[in-house]
């Protein structure tokens, strides 16, 4: 089965399990989001701005981020008919993403065992912060604690040591969704042949772990624990990130040969002595400060853009360091159609991020905008669970959908 | 040792090629081969005279990223190279270090590898993609991650911006070039041809880039780096690192219960209870600085080992920055297994293996906590 003929069931709240399943709706599967009122996703419950209700947060751009495309179901699980109508879309669902708390489903009757008995074929992706079994798997985390606790952050930060962590980059959230996806892609494929589902547990703090792999190895290694090394790669001198002209203006750049260098070195204007000292590699990275002090010196004398341009043209490799703003009108990425727009029932339109992948031939697109909660709650349980609609003004009555 | 998990190897019936260079590419066939996948990769000799933390770096990639690959030495025009990728499902093909012919070489290389395999999947994982204009820049990693928006969230406000060292970048890259793969091995029909993939490393970090910008946007704050502090405090209080008596630690207050409870954690000590310190938007984004002032001298009392202890009581987001070597001993993940061993040359060290478990309906002997 193709990952855009897949229906996907998912209870699923914050980043990582809401970004999991995007690129399968952008795929063209039919992805189910099961919500709650009594338990909202955090993209729909962050605290309101000054001058925003709580109401207008339900719908802002990043609740389309991670669930563009997705259909929204209301059931209360903690009824029996939320309960009912929940396992009935599990029956005929071929992959399950849930990121509640481990534990918390088993308490209301749903574990994951029961669900593949039900559905054989079914592939269940559980994500928590520490996985679902084992000594430590109550422990709750946010991504800045996962990538703190992984090792990740102790090597982000300058060269004297000195860490300064990722603190607003959910490092932990995007991996963790990422290695979900491979796993249930896997799992799809295996299932391809041996007609068997699964029960995935991914542990978001491992995940985050594996973002650190190299300086897991390197500490095997040498014995000593990595220390952050700022923009420097051991290999290549000068490597990293350099004030240019302008407030707060920089560009990266980086030499990876002698030749490289030579560019470099006429590019900027230094000295024939100068050009000829650091020569060599190994004179580079053996007085790199010095090496370094010399570029910085160069660079400052000229505004970030013309540099960087003039120093591509040059052959160097060179980049200007952006702000996200700055990325989000580069004509190279507009070009590219990092992001798009897709329609939205009250803005018009909405400018939306692209799932990252150029395919030849796989329509890869975002299918529309995020649904209110619980607007698809009647369609998807009588289409897809196959529940009368005597039986749903029932479980209406008795609160299965809230 | 094997680098999947146990009892799980959904992907054994699929052959990757994988070549080129790059810890992107190279993340991207770990995954593969942690999943099950048989990965043949082709290296070029490594050329003589590195210097020593350049030779530790090399051999620390190759210990993580290289786990349970089948490596051969040879080049890509070799015999064995044409052999496995006519008979392969995959090939991953990457390039560290882009330039203006980088685009058009992949591009042939395409073409003519799949006239021999019309079933080939190509993944090119490149720095900036093979679409213009993207095609005509010169850079590898450090400059792909510049041009996101995410280094300039990282660091303090007046030293540099800061990308993601040690391989983080190309993993995440990797990972992605990953899941696109898979797309196009569950869509190819029984019988049907390969594609083209174009994996690049900026639209990696740019796409997960903006719902941050987002955020900032709703909150009127600047994505600009704010030191051991989340910018702004991206509109809670407290989002940031405080030093403490033997380190740093990293907390998130989301949402106004966790942080009652740090309030609870801290002892409730009297400027708490002042109406200034119940406002949570205006704590974060006008005068953190001032409530810093309270909290740092509670934390520099205190060591990383206690304050876990009392975040676990508390339940407040809050946890240390542990380094690799702690982490190695964690109990949660020495339970499930997570770490696998690696060996490079006569050296055997612990690296990282994939992070999930898998059980089936029928098999759950296999899993690792039954063991």
């Amino acid at each position: 089965m193709k990952p855009g003929d897949l229906l996907v069931v998912e209870t699923t709240t914050g980043i990582a399990g809401p970004l999991l399943s995007r690129p399968l709706a952008d795929l063209g599967a039919r992805v189910v989001k099961v919500e709650s009122t009594a338990r909202l996703d955090t993209n729909r419950r962050r605290v309101p701005p000054p001058g925003m209700t709580a109401e207008q947060l339900k719908d802002v751009i990043n609740v389309h981020e991670m669930n563009a495309g997705k259909a929204s179901v209301a059931l209360n699980l903690k009824t029996e008919g939320g309960r009912e109508g929940f396992l009935a879309l599990i029956r005929q669902a071929d992959v399950y993403v849930e990121n509640f708390a481990p534990g918390w489903l088993s308490r209301v009757g749903l574990d994951h065992e029961s669900m593949l008995e039900l559905n054989p074929r079914l592939i269940v992706l559980a994500q928590s912060a520490y996985g679902e079994r084992g000594p430590l798997s109550d422990r709750r985390a946010y991504a800045p604690v996962m990538t703190a606790l992984a090792g990740v952050e102790s090597v982000v930060g300058y060269d004297d040591g000195r860490i300064v962590p990722q603190m607003a980059g959910a490092v932990g959230d995007v991996v963790a969704a990422y290695y979900g996806l491979v796993a249930v892609l896997a799992a799809l494929h295996e299932r391809s042949t041996t007609g068997k589902g699964a029960i995935i547990d991914i542990s978001q703090i491992e995940a985050s772990a594996c973002v650190a792999g190299v300086a897991f190895a390197e500490f095997g290694l040498t014995g000593t624990p990595p220390l952050p090394q700022g923009n420097i790669d051991p290999r290549y001198a000068p490597h990293g990130i350099y004030r240019t002209a302008g407030d707060d203006q920089w560009v990266a750049l980086a030499v990876w040969s002698d030749d490289d260098w030579h560019a470099l070195a006429r590019a900027l204007d230094l000295t024939e002595d100068d050009e000829a000292r650091y020569a060599h590699v190994h004179a580079r990275l053996d007085r790199r400060a010095e090496v370094d002090s010399l570029v910085e010196a160069a660079v400052l004398r000229e505004p970030r853009d013309a540099l960087f341009r003039r120093l591509q043209a040059a052959g160097v490799a060179c980049a200007p360091v952006l702000d996200c703003y700055e990325a989000e009108a580069l004509p190279e990425f507009v070009e590219r159609e990092l992001w798009t727009r897709m329609p939205h029932p009250t803005a018009g339109y909405l400018r939306i991020t692209r799932v990252p992948w150029r395919f030849e031939s796989i329509d890869l697109a975002p299918r529309g905008a995020f649904e209110g909660i619980g607007a698809s709650t009647d369609r998807i349980l009588t289409e897809i669970g196959g529940i009368s609609r005597e039986e749903l003004e029932r479980q209406r009555s008795e609160g299965a959908f809230a | 040792m094997t680098s999947h998990p146990p009892g799980a190897t959904p992907l054994r019936d699929i052959l990757v090629v994988e070549t080129g260079t790059g810890t992107a590419a190279a993340a991207c066939g770990l995954i593969l081969r942690q999943l099950g996948a048989r990965v043949v990769k082709f290296v070029a000799p490594e050329p003589d005279g590195a210097t020593p933390s350049a030779a530790v770096r090399a051999a620390a990639e190759r210990a993580y990223l290289d786990v349970d690959k089948e490596v051969v030495q040879s080049t890509p025009e070799g015999g064995s190279f044409e052999d496995a990728v006519s008979r392969c499902d995959l090939l991953v093909r990457g390039v560290d270090h882009a330039d203006s012919r980088t685009a058009a070489l992949l591009r042939a290389e395409y073409r003519s590898l799949r006239a021999t395999n019309p079933r080939l999947v190509f993944v090119a994982v490149t720095p900036f993609g093979l679409s213009s204009p993207f095609d005509r820049w010169s850079g590898g990693d450090l400059h792909a991650q510049a041009i996101t928006g995410w280094p300039v969230f990282v660091g303090h406000p007046d030293e540099a911006p800061l990308v993601s060292n040690y391989g983080g970048g190309g993993l995440q890259h990797g990972l992605s070039a990953a899941a696109a793969a898979l797309v196009a091995i569950t869509s190819r029909d029984p019988e049907g041809v390969g594609q083209l993939v174009d994996v690049s490393g900026a639209d990696v970090v740019g796409s997960s880039i903006r719902m941050y910008s987002h955020t900032y946007k709703l909150y009127g704050l600047d994505l600009k780096r704010a030191g051991l502090r989340a910018p702004g405090s991206s509109g809670r209080y407290p989002h940031t690192a405080f030093r403490c008596k033997d380190g740093v630690v990293s907390i998130i207050c989301r949402a106004v219960e966790e942080w009652r409870r740090f309030i609870d954690m801290i002892g409730n000590p009297p400027w708490a209870a002042e109406p200034r310190y119940q406002d949570f938007y205006a704590m974060a984004t006008q005068y953190p600085d001032e409530v810093d002032a309270f909290v740092r001298p509670w934390m520099l009392e205190r060591t990383k080992a206690e304050l876990s202890e009392l975040a676990v009581r508390f339940k407040v987001p809050m946890a240390p920055i542990r380094g690799v070597d702690e982490v190695l001993h964690d109990e949660q993940m020495t339970y499930r297994g997570f770490f696998v061993e690696s060996t490079v040359g006569d050296r055997s060290v612990d690296v990282p293996g994939f992070p999930g478990i898998w059980r089936y309906q029928d098999d759950t002997a296999l899993t690792r906590e039954n063991r």
